[in-house]
């Protein structure tokens, strides 16, 4: 495993391109395999994750950067109350690089019971509600005087946002293929339990509608404050931030769910993928090297000045 | 309760681009240049559905907005907040339910999740918002028969999709 040469990104490191950031971030997390040659590929071979090299805290404190700063200066120009209920701190848009997620579903047989294959609804900002098209021209020009001031933010977190997706995307394609054999044998569990299914849309599709169970819902469902905006016209509207929901799955779902776990658990399925998440990463950080190496500089360097002119 | 794509049919062999997605592509790739003008002069259109965001058929800041077709042709669908898309329509009667090809974030708090029920909810499409129109099927997905994210729209969640 740790044999496996990094070679674009060993160049990439050995180039200075991201320097000490980098030999850092991987340096940091320890264990590993047996070390090389060098203090760089040593780091290398004790980066447990290669996706730590996309940088989604930074993309996130730009995004939240850019959009406090328009807010302040939509504010000046006559809309105060977008100030009110806004996005409290940064968060990374792509936590599935970052953590440990790996398309495999629930991590535990009671995440499986109470929330089937989704998750709960997180509290977030209150919602603006314009019906006042002034204020459309203003929140468009604050925007951009906002990504500017920070260096072409916009440009940067919509082609670097691009990046990440398609970085999971192509992560989630290497899964599903080396995942393949093992759905047969947890279609093989399912069915011993006498579960009906559409077998081969499971196996070759990994699809979650193989199994035809109804949907759940979240508590409050999609209005839980009953808020409505009035829309009378040349006002702004702000609604009180919006609750955390949890999402409750039908019987079926949670039920299904569970067995899944059960049997993923039996037939070994989360070890085949332990072995191989490091070399896949690898890998797909090797294919979108380029854009790797054009944007992570930009991105450190926006993130710091982000930070200059928030704080 | 709705059961979950119960119109469509369950196994999706994965195969190249449909034809018709094919010109899709390659009149996007010859517009090119034009998509970041040409989408914030939306036409005028009379019908103005009550479930439609702020009332107006127009993007507006603070919206999210889903078109059935590419460059906001067919209907729309407006949206401030969280939500799931069964069994909600965009303004002309159509599902919204996997019938979304064009997105516009212009929510002014924070990007999307835009999420298929095919697959769990630790796979998601991350929209930046005032990054302009997106064309669906311009972005790759590993799941689906066309490969994109044409056509599989389920839900949207605003801004962090953690707890």
């Amino acid at each position: 495993m740790t044999s496996v040469e990094w070679r674009g990104v060993r160049r990439w490191l050995t180039s200075g391109v991201l320097g000490i950031t980098v030999l850092a971030m991987v340096g940091g997390c320890g264990g590993g395999g047996p070390g090389q040659a060098t203090g760089e590929s040593t780091a290398l071979s004790d980066a447990k994750r290669p996706f730590d090299l996309f940088f989604g805290e930074q993309l996130g404190l730009i995004d939240w950067a850019r959009i406090k700063l328009t807010d302040k200066c939509v504010a000046l120009r006559g809309y105060p109350q977008v100030l009110q209920g806004g996005l409290e701190k940064p968060y990374n848009p792509f936590y599935h690089l970052a953590a440990d997620y790996n398309g495999l579903g629930p991590v535990t047989e009671e995440q499986a019971r109470r929330s089937g294959f989704r998750e709960d609804r997180p509290a977030t900002p209150s919602s603006v509600v314009s019906s006042d098209k002034n204020f459309d021209a203003i929140n468009d020009k604050c925007s951009a005087e906002a990504s500017k001031a920070l260096g072409g933010a916009q440009e940067l977190v919509n082609s670097y946002a691009m990046l990440g997706n398609d970085v999971y995307e192509a992560y989630r394609a290497e899964i599903h293929d080396l995942l393949e054999p093992h759905r047969e044998k947890i279609a093989d569990c399912l069915q011993a339990k006498g579960l009906r299914f559409d077998r081969r849309g499971y196996v070759k599709e990994d699809s979650l509608t193989s199994f035809g169970f109804p949907a759940g819902h979240y508590e409050g469902g999609d209005n839980p404050l009953d808020w409505k905006p009035k829309r009378t016209p040349g006002t702004v509207e702000v609604s009180p931030p919006w609750p955390a929901q949890r999402y409750v799955p039908s019987q079926q779902e949670s039920d299904l769910a569970v067995e899944m776990f059960r049997c993923s658990q039996k037939m070994g399925v989360r070890q085949a993928f332990d072995e191989k998440s490091t070399e896949i990463q690898r890998e797909i950080v090797e294919r979108y090297e380029a854009r790797f190496i054009e944007m992570n500089p930009k991105i450190e360097q926006m993130a710091r000045r982000a930070t200059e002119l928030v704080n | 309760m709705a059961v979950v794509h119960a119109h469509r049919s369950h196994f999706h062999p994965r195969k190249p681009f449909s034809e018709g997605v094919m010109v899709k592509r390659v009149s996007l790739m010859l517009a090119g240049a034009m998509a970041a003008a040409a989408f914030v002069l939306t036409p005028p259109m009379a019908a103005q559905a009550s479930d439609v965001g702020d009332g107006s058929l127009d993007c507006n800041s603070g919206e999210i907005c889903f078109s059935q077709h590419e460059w906001h042709e067919g209907g729309r669908k407006h949206f401030w907040y969280n939500a799931i898309h069964t069994d909600l329509s965009f303004n002309n009667g159509v599902p919204l339910m996997d019938q979304a090809s064009w997105v516009w974030v212009r929510d002014t708090r924070c990007g999307i999740y835009l999420y298929d029920y095919r697959t769990g909810f630790d796979h998601s499409l991350w929209l930046p918002t005032g990054g302009g129109s997106v064309a669906l099927s311009q972005r790759s997905a590993s799941h689906t028969s066309s490969g994109t994210w044409n056509d599989v729209n389920n839900e949207h969640k605003r801004c962090s999709s953690q707890v």
